[in-house]
């Protein structure tokens, strides 16, 4: 996998991006909900769109009508969500002892 | 007095009113510049989109300092789409599939007996190793799945690496054993 560089700020857009998988998101919106710096979650983007854990589309509108520049959207792929859910569960569990589990130590 | 009035209330608010009109153009340009730090195939595109992101910020100071965080960091995205564009020009090369590496520990089990010697060597081993031997009993299991007997799960390498330098201490144990009794 690609993505070797796991830091906290890929981490909070992941888990943002998992609290809505359907839905579409924008740079500044996510960087926003993550609470990490603006400029930091386009690189993250970038790198989690040439794995293809996101595609991303421009959005269709009338520049002139909206009085504002069309933007990107990103959005979870399949193999984004579970490879998310997996690093997520990763990121929480790098610090911890391995210990058995309770049904393999009951048996 | 008079100067100190003029330049408080007249000018200050309007040198204030006058760069919070100026702040989109200022972000804006911030933008273009943050964007020559980009390929120059996806420079266009990154524009339009940091240009974008950056019209939906609401107030004027704020698509500044916006635009200044995107401009500290677009060495970094310059960075990631080289690397995209260096890894999508790549050739794919294609290889067989390697065979599994787990191993079934029933080997050691022949060879060494190891719920026997667990007492002479108790003490030899460290809590993992015990640990990855009382998971393993008397069934034969791939490392793999031994692996998944433990939360957060231990991979295929670990495991063997564990079963490897338990060994050792255990065939040196033994040996030990067997000299002493001499």
């Amino acid at each position: 996998m690609g993505i070797t560089r796991r830091t906290h700020s890929l981490i909070a857009v992941l888990k943002k991006l998992l609290e809505c998988p359907d839905g579409d998101h924008y740079g500044l919106e996510l960087a926003a909900r993550a609470r990490i710096n603006p400029g930091s979650v386009y690189p993250i983007l970038i790198r989690l769109e040439s794995e293809g854990w996101v595609t991303s589309h421009w959005e269709d509108i009338d520049e002139s009508a909206e009085h504002r520049r069309r933007r990107k959207y990103y959005r979870l792929t399949g193999l984004g969500c579970s490879a998310a859910e997996r690093e997520l569960i990763s990121w929480e569990n790098r610090f911890k002892q391995p210990a058995l589990r309770p049904e393999a130590a009951a048996l | 007095m008079i100067w100190l009035s003029l330049v408080t209330f007249v000018l200050m608010p309007l040198t204030v009113a006058e760069l919070s009109h100026c702040c989109p153009w200022i972000a804006d340009k911030l933008v273009v510049f943050a964007s020559t730090k980009v390929p120059a195939s996806a420079r266009e595109e990154q524009l339009a989109q940091w240009q974008g992101d950056i019209d939906t910020v609401p107030g004027q100071l704020l698509k500044v300092l916006k635009a200044t965080s995107i401009l500290l960091r677009s060495p970094a995205a310059g960075r990631a789409i080289a690397s995209a564009i260096q890894r999508d020009s790549r050739p794919v090369h294609t290889t067989e599939p390697k065979p599994s590496r787990a191993r079934s520990l029933n080997s050691y089990n022949d060879r060494l007996r190891l719920q026997q010697i667990g007492v002479a060597i108790d003490q030899q081993l460290t809590p993992l190793e015990k640990m990855v031997f009382l998971a393993v009993r008397v069934d034969r299991m791939s490392c793999d799945t031994l692996g998944q007997q433990f939360s957060p799960p231990l991979s295929a390498q670990k495991v063997q690496n564990i079963v490897a330098g338990s060994v050792v201490k255990i065939h040196n144990s033994l040996r030990d054993l067997e000299s002493d009794t001499e």
